[in-house]
């Protein structure tokens, strides 16, 4: 059978899966300017970065970018693919925020679209347009989405991966997952995730734990070997161009030795995964970027990090999964397995290395679920809850996304005001 | 019960042996962890280990069943001679009940050969080695006899002695159904759980303890030379890689044996060898675990003296070299030789264990690879 890289898209689907990324694209464009340097990029090279005009870790990676443009070897510690494609971004637009976050912008409204893919492919199409809308108002993954940092590469590739394992081309989604862990270390785990996810599938089928150890055994080469492959070939372009370490093994352990030495001694200074997924009252929202106006103490350009409903949701999904997992046999691809495989792997290994090994962690972390979840939990709340229920759901993520948008209109925050919300410090 | 006798009478003149060798009023004697790590470090300075933490301000790196045994023959034995006397009469009942298991698991066999062991005598009183193997062997033979709470209790038990025995618990799951499965879980969960949330903060320094460290006579310190260290965590270039690939090398090895369909005792036979022969920090005593689980795979004629005088070399001339950690000194010369050794026994498990396929060509894979060749071209 011939392997089939494309498949065709009919043109009316397409359109209905392109309208949000489309949309989140031009919204999220239009609020890039916003942030702006006041120095010239030579002046930000070293630090200090006051009036750099970065967002976040736009801190780390705009400086390095910049030395590796200058034919520098820096920041060998995380993987180079995100990298690339700021420098890409730099020499298309210039040495600006329009070079930095565009090429951003882009890959999160193709995460977007992916989302709708696999809504498409494991819902049907009544689930496109929830997803993606859930994952477009992801108050976290809209401002980080146009940041220039490793994640927005990363949680593209990671989302394809996804997408072409529930869609049956796994050599493919072993290749993406590859392609994701080039752009962020973290993108290792979805090679767990892969593997829990066929071994879901198998026990689902047929109850039988046996068989879901022999699925895994039978994927380890396009699940774990095959990303390893991608990544270590990526990995050796680098560092035939930098001529920083002899081999790729000891790229890696240099990577591995500086992301195990970020442990923690004072729990409450970290985002703890258990703050992740409840609504922020154990702790403020992370400003990455906030500019605040005094008086009256308003912020009329918030960048914030913050959970939305979308991740409270798991409280809800994980028992649902659980329940039709253990009653019930299920096809593959399922889409309660998909969200609870994914997010049990994830969160489990954050949690882990949070909590065990008190490594830090950060609630950005968490966007490395959001987009399963995203495509998954309207088809699981409809399917398992009142049919009203998905909606509402929807109805308020979005109400949550508004409250955090980052830049507001006067109205609105006198509209929050009015609603008894304007001493809620970040509003 | 000719052969129960000959296999008791084996492991008493073995133990006794290692009492002697060990005792601290021979002269010279083996060295021995329990006196280093308990003795100098807790005891004799009047330490609890958990509660309180040694000179340098270390936690007791052991489990809390290895502990808890530890102070026992402190608090019963009184002084050294005391302590050491009821900690060598500890090890001679845990081994008989490992000899026991041993019977009931793999018949009359000749099961007692695997009892003519250096290792036994080299490191029987030297840490909580013996008491794991009892423990374990035992959880295994009462799960054979379908009796899984006290198989449970005891894996449990054992994990707290030292973290291996956890090797069983997935395969334990994997054979059990439904509500049996969940039994099985929440009694280890329950043992296993009570004392870590007693003392949670004790149980993650010895996770740590037994997780953060270089590389120890691990055969592939002559792939990661820089990776090998004497003592404690390094942070040697090539240490990750090396870790990371012991640990690839585990998980890819445990998998393959991971199947409902061999019998409990070949399962940790083969699992216990996948993860001797891959782990980072195999400590020699750590050997005496695999024990119980030998005679499933059959005769090893060339590989079980092999890989046994190889272990008991390594610390018999580990004193005898300044860097004994350094790749092709003698200790580490003999980690290869262990390694070789303990390969040709995995093999040949994995042969008594019906997972070696027989190639069906001169050349494996070759018709396979021929069939994708001429597909392409077409």
């Amino acid at each position: 059978m011939p392997l089939k890289l494309v498949r065709k898209i009919p043109a009316y689907n397409l359109m209905m899966l392109a309208a949000i990324p489309t949309f989140y694209m031009i919204l999220r464009a239009t609020l890039i300017p916003m942030v702006w340097p006041e120095k010239a990029p030579a002046d930000c090279v070293n630090g200090p970065f006051d009036g750099c005009g970065f967002i976040f870790d736009e801190a780390h990676y705009i400086p390095a970018v910049r030395k590796m443009l200058m034919g520098e070897a820096v920041n060998l510690e995380h993987p180079p693919l995100s990298k690339w494609v700021i420098m890409l971004g730099v020499s298309m637009f210039g040495d600006n925020p329009w070079g930095w976050r565009v090429p951003m912008v882009l890959f999160s409204a193709l995460t977007i679209f992916t989302v709708g893919l696999l809504a498409k492919r494991l819902g049907g199409d009544k689930y496109v347009l929830p997803a993606q809308l859930l994952l477009f108002t992801d108050v976290t993954f809209f401002n980080l989405g146009g940041v220039g940092i490793l994640d927005p590469p990363a949680l593209f590739f990671m989302t394809l991966s996804a997408y072409l394992y529930v869609s049956g081309r796994k050599a493919l989604a072993g290749v993406a997952a590859g392609l994701s862990m080039l752009a962020k270390s973290s993108g290792i785990l979805v090679i767990p995730t892969l593997l829990a996810l066929e071994a879901l599938h198998e026990y689902g089928k047929a109850r039988d734990l046996d068989r879901a150890v022999d699925a895994v055994r039978r994927s380890v080469r396009v699940f774990a070997i095959l990303p390893l492959l991608v990544f270590f070939a990526g990995i050796a372009v680098w560092d035939s161009q930098t001529k920083a370490f002899p081999t790729p093994l000891h790229h890696l352990d240099f990577m591995l030795s500086y992301h195990t030495k970020l442990s923690y001694n004072e729990p409450w200074k970290v985002e703890l995964p258990l703050s992740w997924i409840i609504p922020p009252i154990s702790r403020m929202p992370s400003p990455y970027f906030v500019s605040t106006v005094t008086p009256p103490g308003y912020h009329p350009v918030a960048f914030w990090g913050v959970s939305s409903p979308l991740w409270w949701s798991v409280w809800l999904m994980v028992p649902i999964a659980y329940q039709l997992i253990k009653t019930s046999r299920i096809h593959n691809p399922c889409p309660e397995a998909v969200a609870l495989g994914w997010f049990g792997v994830s969160f489990g290994a954050f949690a882990f290395l949070a909590y065990l090994f008190k490594r830090w962690t950060y609630s950005f972390y968490f966007l490395q679920i959001s987009p399963i979840l995203a495509a998954t939990i309207p088809y699981v709340l409809d399917r398992h809850l009142p049919k009203t229920a998905y909606k509402l759901f929807l109805a308020f993520q979005i109400l949550w996304f508004i409250m955090f948008f980052p830049s507001k209109p006067d109205w609105l925050i006198h509209l929050l005001g009015s609603l008894g919300l304007g001493e809620v410090p970040w509003i | 019960m000719r052969n129960w006798m000959t296999a008791v009478a084996i492991t008493i003149s073995m133990i006794g042996l290692s009492v002697l060798l060990h005792s601290p009023f021979t002269n010279p004697s083996l060295y021995t962890d329990i006196l280093g790590f308990f003795w100098n470090d807790f005891a004799s300075r009047d330490r609890i280990p958990y509660l309180q933490l040694d000179e340098t301000g270390s936690h007791f790196e052991y489990p809390f069943v290895s502990g808890l045994l530890s102070i026992l023959a402190w608090k019963t034995g009184g002084d050294l001679a005391g302590f050491y006397a009821v900690y060598s009469g500890m090890v001679v009942a845990s081994a008989l009940a490992m000899v026991y298991a041993m019977m009931r698991l793999h018949g009359n066999n000749g099961f007692w050969m695997y009892l003519v062991s250096p290792s036994l005598v080299v490191y029987g009183v030297y840490g909580y080695d013996v008491f794991l193997a009892a423990l374990t062997a035992l959880a295994v033979l009462f799960f054979t006899r379908e009796r899984y709470s006290l198989s449970a209790i005891l894996l449990a038990l054992a994990f707290h002695t030292k973290l291996l025995s956890i090797l069983f618990l997935p395969y334990a799951l994997l054979r059990l159904d439904g509500r049996q499965r969940l039994k099985y879980l929440a009694v280890f969960g329950s043992v296993a759980g009570a004392p870590i949330i007693a003392m949670p903060e004790a149980f993650r320094a010895v996770v740590e303890a037994q997780t953060v460290w270089s590389l120890e006579n691990a055969w592939y310190v002559h792939v990661f030379p820089d990776a090998a260290s004497p003592v404690g965590p390094n942070t040697a270039p090539g240490l990750s890689t090396a870790i990371l690939f012991g640990l690839i090398g585990m998980s890819m090895l445990y998998l393959h044996v991971l199947r409902k369909a061999l019998s409990p005792a070949q399962f940790m036979l083969l699992a216990t060898a996948s993860y001797l022969m891959f782990t980072p920090r195999y400590s020699p005593q750590t050997s005496i675990f695999l024990l119980p689980f030998l005679p499933a795979s059959g005769v090893l004629m060339l590989g079980f003296p092999l890989w046994e005088l190889s272990n008991a070399t390594i610390i018999l001339t580990w004193f005898t070299t300044s860097e004994p950690f350094k790749p092709w000194s003698v200790p580490q010369t003999m980690t290869l030789v262990r390694f070789i050794a303990l390969s040709t026994i995995f093999v040949q498990s994995m042969h008594a264990a019906g997972l070696l396929k027989k190639p069906s060509s001169a050349i494996p894979y070759l018709p396979r690879i021929v069939s994708v060749l001429r597909r392409l071209r077409v």
